[in-house]
């Protein structure tokens, strides 16, 4: 991770039953650095996992970071780690901001979020909100008021002009019909963010809109092994030491089995945290992050896998 | 080699959805009827309705690059030039290719699809019996061949990947079974019968990057060709072949290697 700092949790907040919002500003009081809506940062959680969190306080706000966790039980550990695991006055070590939303001017907005996914969405709609921008829409879809973070906020008066709240368990599990505002592609710009299931019908339903107007975070990504992975052998650049990588694991894993250390993040090749130099072999790039100029000399070893029998990685 | 014919399609413009024939009347050097005969050009195409020539793939919105056309269920009438355009289930666009207006709504419905604006719009092409087939750059009667599939080798594909293969990823206009897995790659040159009609292998299809996309996600999900070299060291899937001898076709059909 570069440009690492250390912050202290100012204070933690519970929004709902599973989701804990957590402020962290600097030790010193001072500014931290600056941050577009949407962005996220990289936290190393307390028991040493590195997990991406947008931020969800207003860009405005320049003394401190917000962030908002959803506990996840079945995951591998770090969301609950910081459930359990932080608290006021704790010092933690984070990233500076990354701005992968990437705030678009436009003259309308459709934002959608399911659950958690507000996450990202609710600094553009503060945003939007802030400046009197006349023309957006949020649609904001949970399974129930309980558990929707920030509704209080979102149905007050003046923000809910722009919201439509659609709770899934009072329609019988019905999702929210989306097609008739997506039908008709017009100047508006989308940003969304969900569960699987809501980004791939989202996707689905915004095939023929431009590119250009479409924004959306995925936190679920890609997997590094999948049924068409092989095994293959990793040469460490400093030590000369061979790892073998079997079909069903990832470098990372690997790595990790052995009782290094690899930096790594969303484990699916979409956040950029775990990228390495690549000094030779053939790769067989799988990750959403490196651009086409990078492929030659970069890799990213959560996900990416290697056509030769042997890769030569700086890791 | 005695197999079945299992389904028949043709794809009237070049790049969007399979359609289904139940019969197919085959003509001696023709392709399948209306078998991408319409396409939309790019902008910097070079095509001349009144010259038509040859254009490589790259000059068409196709799926090579556009994966997301997968996401659209085209149905084009090739006679009367209707075009309706579904998405998830629901009708997005429709409009008769005949007229300049409706020309017009679906140059500017791929327009805003693909952010080609101004001088970048596409063009609808057609020219009569022009084809805009992968392999019409290579000559006359390779623009006029039909494309094959044997679901064998599909299967035998899924076998050494592990995973569902759709045989739609390949796009052919027959797709048949019964013959042995890969064996259609070494005919070339051998004649083969089909419900009536007679036909020659002429090309091995090399596989490209359209077949990465799944046609029902319309995302690409999987290295076709990366994987087919991988476990078959050649990137080919299915042939291209010649009629030599016109004759009426259906599924159940047999077709049975001459000689």
């Amino acid at each position: 991770m570069e440009n690492k700092l250390n912050v202290t949790i100012a204070s933690r907040k519970t929004l709902t039953p599973q989701i804990c919002e957590i402020e962290f500003r600097r030790p010193d009081g001072a500014d931290l650095p600056p941050f577009e809506c949407g962005a996220h940062i990289v936290v190393e959680t307390p028991n040493g996992m590195a997990r991406s969190y947008s931020l969800v306080n207003d860009e405005t706000e320049n003394d401190r970071y917000v962030i908002a966790v959803k506990r996840e039980n079945g995951g591998r550990g770090g969301s609950l780690s910081m459930h359990t695991e932080t608290a006021p006055g704790d010092i933690l070590r984070i990233s500076a901001p990354i701005n992968s939303f990437g705030f678009v001017q436009a003259p309308k907005y459709l934002l959608i979020a399911g659950g958690i996914g507000i996450t990202p969405i609710i600094s553009v709609f503060r945003k939007l909100l802030r400046i009197g921008h006349p023309d957006f829409r949020l649609i904001y879809s949970t399974r129930s008021a309980e558990t929707s973070p920030y509704l209080k906020e979102l149905t007050a008066p003046k923000a809910r002009d722009f919201t439509t709240i659609h709770h899934t368990s009072l329609r019988d599990g019905t999702r929210f019909d989306l097609w008739p505002t997506l039908k008709a592609p017009d100047e508006r710009h989308i940003y969304y963010c969900g569960p699987t299931s809501l980004m791939n019908a989202i996707y689905a339903q915004t095939i023929h809109w431009p590119r250009s107007a479409i924004h959306s975070e995925d936190f679920a990504g890609v997997s590094a092994t999948g049924a068409d992975s092989r095994p293959f052998k990793v040469k460490k650049l400093a030590t000369g030491e061979v790892f073998d990588i079997p079909a069903d694991r990832s470098i990372v894993d690997v790595f990790r089995d052995a009782g290094l250390k690899p930096k790594s993040s969303c484990e699916s090749g979409t956040c950029g945290t775990c990228r390495v130099r690549l000094i030779a072999g053939v790769p067989d790039h799988r990750d959403l992050v490196l651009g086409e100029n990078e492929r030659q000399s970069f890799f990213m070893p959560c996900v990416s896998r290697a056509f030769s029998e042997e890769l030569t990685l700086d890791i | 080699m005695n197999g079945s014919i299992r389904f028949l399609y043709h794809y009237p413009i070049k790049g969007l959805t399979a359609q289904p024939l139940t019969l197919v009347d085959l003509r001696k050097g023709e392709g399948f009827p209306f078998d991408r005969v319409f396409g939309f050009a790019r902008y910097d195409s070079g095509f001349d309705v009144d010259h038509p020539q040859p254009l490589p793939k790259d000059r068409f919105i196709v799926l090579v690059k556009e994966e997301r056309l997968a996401g659209l269920r085209t149905r084009f009438d090739p006679r009367t030039r209707w075009l309706e355009i579904r998405i998830t289930g629901h009708r997005a666009f429709e409009a008769n290719l005949s007229t300049q207006e409706g020309i017009e709504a679906a140059v500017s419905f791929f327009s805003t699809m693909f952010d080609l604006k101004g001088d970048t719009r596409p063009i609808f092409a057609h020219a009569g019996s022009h084809r805009f087939t992968d392999v019409s750059v290579v000559s006359k009667e390779m623009m006029n061949a039909v494309s094959l599939i044997n679901l064998e080798s599909v299967k035998e594909f899924e076998r050494k990947v592990g995973r569902k293969v759709d045989p739609m990823r390949f796009r052919a206009n027959i797709y048949f079974d019964g013959w042995k897995p890969f064996g259609e790659l070494d005919l070339l040159e051998r004649e083969f019968s089909i419900g009536g009609a007679r036909l020659k292998v002429v090309m091995r299809t090399r596989r490209c990057a359209a077949t990465e996309v799944d046609p029902d996600t319309g995302k690409r999900d999987m290295s076709v060709p990366q994987l087919i070299m991988r476990h078959f060291g050649h990137p080919d899937m299915g042939v291209y072949a010649e009629v030599l001898e016109g004759g009426v076709v259906r599924p159940g059909d047999s077709i049975v290697l001459l000689g």
